[in-house]
This record gives structure tokens, sequence and C-alpha cells, in this order.
């Protein structure tokens, strides 16, 4: 790569030059990106020209709900606030991407981060670089949106070689609230190698609700499956016993039957 | 003691620059990797260069409205990466150098009243014949360089876009954000940061646009946002990034991706 390709003389050359043809206000076709490096040149690769950086944001109130002390329960409530927030600053971003004609928005930074303002605002943040396909192509989805993805640009150069092509970001949110033990029950344990069969079903339940609901907008769309899928769990500021159970993943859609990737190179890089 | 101009370089940084030129050694902050991607793209490095300013934090008074404070603190920021960047390029011209890689910068408080922007490059001399009108500069490191060229793109220069804004927030607060309030977007603050980031997202890319490159890529990009009191909100963005160039010919980019599977453990 470094020295053999005659082409190599040639390089610094063409750069230089069209550095120092470089006029001030000419007309280009400007874009900006998120992207790293790599991923903007995979993403060119892939087929896709970078459109222009996308954002949504929203400060968001979340409300307070009280969980019983000894009962294990959704804290509803929570839950509809971190998909209204999140569904707000998607909706955002989706509308800038929109306005560009991007085909889909690859990318995407999904982060939460609380605000000096006050203990129960956090700022909702969607991040990511608006696309569009060189070829023409069906790529936004059912409901008529550019399509987004969470996946980096070395995933989604891999996935559109294997002839997949995103459909949206879903997600699944549950925040959970755990019971706390009784008195007679820890004065029972103590001392013991015991489970604890309230918590262990709490975590249960809560990923499972998440997870679920993951899926049912995976079904929404019509997707044949979703990749990256990421399930964290979010303490937040809500204390050791309320959690958020946040699944995130891309659901993906077949380009054609095959799905064959050429045999990558294995190579053993010298460093850690 | 003579007086010096500001502007002009040091005694102490042009005898530096001095020793370059004549046969010194090649200093460079490059890694071994960004060494590597430099010279695939056909840069060899010629020195370290630097450029850094000092400025006090103004103040615009203690009865003024929060607005006006902001936007001198913007202006400020804005004047520190630029002034710094032009001492850096000045540095880079004086080593016949044709551009600068990996550049760092680096904002310190000195006892609360003044900040000093400090940016650190390596300049790089291309193996032609052409040289551009003024060296590109850019944050990205070697690597990233050399596959940029390769894949027909070149570095211009540093974009920095920054946007100050303050605005009223008389009505909500803080009745709308009492615990018991509910769930609900927080109306303007929301409106605060979104304008001040398209503010600074439009900056950058009219630096861009007005250099004449091609596209940009963001390196970093916040937002850092505040009560004022509790009668209004301020917030200040700033997006960096690089200004890239296309010369490569034709629509399609040039495919040339080789598929590895690396045999580490990650």
């Amino acid at each position: 790569m470094t020295t053999a390709d005659p082409a190599g003389q040639r390089i610094p050359e063409d750069a230089m030059r069209r550095l120092a043809e470089m006029k001030p206000g000419q007309k280009t076709s400007l874009f900006t990106s998120d992207l790293s490096v790599n991923e903007f040149l995979l993403v060119r690769e892939a087929g896709f020209r970078p459109l222009g950086l996308v954002l949504g944001s929203s400060i968001y109130h979340v409300g307070f709900q009280m969980g019983r002390w000894s009962k294990n329960q959704e804290m509803d409530r929570l839950s509809q606030a971190m998909y209204h927030a999140r569904e707000l600053a998607m909706s955002r971003m989706e509308a800038e991407a929109d306005v560009l004609g991007a085909d889909g928005i690859v990318a995407v930074r999904l982060e939460i981060e609380f605000k000096e303002f006050g203990n129960d605002l956090a700022e909702f943040v969607a991040v990511g670089t608006a696309v569009k396909a060189d070829e023409p192509g069906e790529w936004r989805n059912n409901t008529g949106k550019p399509f987004t993805s969470d996946l980096s640009g070395q995933d989604f150069w891999t996935l559109v070689q294997a002839g997949y092509a995103p459909l949206g970001m879903v997600m699944g949110t549950c925040v959970y609230h755990i019971a706390h033990q009784g008195f007679r029950q820890m004065m029972g344990n103590i001392g013991q190698n015991v489970e604890i069969p309230q918590y262990t079903e709490a975590l249960y339940d809560a990923r499972e609700l998440a997870m679920s609901r993951m899926q049912a907008e995976a079904e929404q769309l019509e997707a044949e499956g979703i990749v990256g899928v990421q399930l964290l769990s979010l303490p937040h500021r809500w204390g050791g016993h309320t959690t958020e159970f946040f699944a995130i993943g891309t659901a993906v859609k077949p380009l054609r039957a095959d799905h064959h990737i050429a045999k990558p190179q294995l190579v053993l890089p010298l460093t850690d | 003691m003579p007086k010096r101009d500001v502007r002009s370089r040091s005694p102490i940084g042009q005898a530096r620059l001095d020793r370059f030129s004549v046969s010194g050694p090649k200093t460079s902050l490059l890694s071994v990797p960004g060494a590597v991607g430099a010279e695939a793209a056909g840069f060899t490095p010629v020195g370290d260069v630097m450029g850094s300013v000092v400025h006090q934090t103004g103040w615009a008074g203690p009865s003024t409205w929060a607005a006006d404070q902001i936007k001198l603190l913007a202006e400020l920021l804005y004047r520190g990466y630029a002034t710094a960047l032009d001492r850096l390029e000045e540095e880079a011209t004086a080593l016949g150098a044709d551009g600068v890689l990996g550049i760092e910068f680096t904002i310190t408080s000195l006892d609360d009243v003044a900040q000093e922007f400090v940016a650190l490059g390596t300049a790089v001399r291309a193996a032609t014949d052409r040289r551009p009108r003024r060296p590109f500069t850019t944050f990205l490191p070697g690597q990233d360089v050399g596959k940029l060229m390769q894949a027909g793109w070149v570095p211009v220069r540093v974009a920095v876009g920054v946007a100050g804004q303050a605005m009223f927030d008389k009505y909500h607060r803080p009745s709308q954000t009492r615990v018991w309030a509910g769930n609900f977007e927080v109306d303007m603050p929301t409106k605060l940061v979104t304008d001040v980031r398209a503010a600074a997202r439009a900056e950058f890319a009219r630096e861009i646009g007005d250099c004449g490159a091609d596209g940009g890529i963001v390196s970093d990009m916040n937002v850092q946002a505040w009560p004022v009191h509790d009668y209004a909100v301020a917030g200040i963005a700033t997006v960096i990034g690089t200004a890239i160039a296309r010369f490569h010919e034709g629509r399609t980019a040039p495919t040339s991706a080789l598929k590895i599977l690396p045999l580490n453990r990650f």
C-alpha cells in the first residue's frame, strides 16, 4: 500500500495542484460529516455520499414516580419519558435529513446528558450523518422516512456488501423498580449464599420488556432482523433500585437473495 | 528592552526555525503509524510547529445582561483558535512546509482571568514541485491523511465554528421544573441548545465554503449550557474539524479497500 503503488508519486502532485488551484468562495457541493476518516471512506465506497451532519435535541423534564418499597414494578411514567424524549430528538434529526433529501442517516449516536439546569433535566441528543446513494434506489423505509442506523461506517459497509440494507434504528426501553428485600427475608438470608428470587425476576422481566418492545418496533418496519443490538442498563439518577433497561439495534432488510461476501484476508498485526 | 510586535515571531522561536532550515534534525510529533501514513501520502516531516496566544477573559460588566457576556466569550474562544492557528501556519510557512498534520489544541485557564490557546502540529513537505499557496492544516493524524489522499481527498484547513447565545427564560422556571411537574420537554433550554448548535454548525460550514473546499469532517462538537441566575439560560457551542477537497476524477469513489480480519483478540 505504501510505496509499491506506481500511482503513489502522482498522489501528492495532484493533491498539491488541487490546493494551488483552490479559489476562496468557489461554488462547491459542500457537505459536513461527523464520520471518522475510516467511516467516511467506507461509506463512500459502499456507494453513498455524505450530505451533511444532522442533529436533533430535546431537553426534557423527566417526571417523578414513587416505586412501592417492596414491589417489583415498571415505572411506566419514567419509561414513557425516556421514550418520548428520544423520539423527539430522533424525529428532529430525521426532519433535518429530510430537508437535505437524504436516503438515510448513518453512524447515529443517541446520547443522554444531564444538565446543570436542574436535577430532573436531561438533554437527549441524536447526531448522525445524512447520506444519499449514488445509485437511486428504494432506500427509505415503509414510513417514507430516511433510514437510520447506529452502525459504524465499517459495519455499514459490511452490511451493504453482504446484501442487506438498514431500515431504521429500533429501541425498547423499560424503567423498572426492583423491590427491596423484606426484613424477614433479609434476616433469614444473612451469611448465606442464596438466590434472591425477586431480584432475578425483576431484572429478567425488565430486560424482556425492553427487548420485546424493540422487537415490536422492528415488526412495524417489516424488518427481516435486527443487527448490532446493545442491551444496556442505565442507572441515570434514580438511585440503586430504579434502572432503565434499554435495548437498541438496527433493523435490516435483504437487498438480494444471496448474502456472500468476499472472504477476508487474515492478518496478524504486530501491535496489541 | 526593545518592544516587539506580538504578531511577529519571538527571537527565540525564530532561532529555532532557523536551525531547522540549515541542516538540523527534523523533529516530528507524528506517531510511528502516523509517520508511515504521511509517507504513503508523499509527505516528509520538516519540523514541529506551534502557535499560541494568551487572552484575558473580558468582562462586560456586572450589570450587563448575559447575552453580551456570552457573545464576548464566544468571540474570545473563536479568536483564540484562529490566532493560535495563524501563528502555527506562519511557523510552517517559514519552514517552507506544504501542510501541517495532526494539529492538537489545548486550552488552559491561567488563574481564572486568562486563557492560553496552544496549537501544536507537525509541518510536512510534499514530494512535488508544485506548492500550495498556503500550507494546509488538519486535525487528522498522519494515518488518516494517508488514507484520505489514497482515496483522492486532500485536507485543506482547520475549520472552527463557535456560537454563543443567551435567552430569557423567566416564564418557565422554576414552575416547569418542579419535581411533581411530570414528563415534558423544557422548551427554552431546548431552543437554546438547538440554536447555538445550528449557529456553530453554520459558521463551520461557512468557513469550509469560504475556502472553496468540498466538505468537512467534524472532529469535535460540544455544547455547554448553563442557567444564568434564574431568569436566563446561556450556551456556547463549538464545532471543529477539517475541510477537505476532492482531487480524484469521476463521481464515484475509488474502490480499493482490502478486506482483512485482524487476528488479535478484539
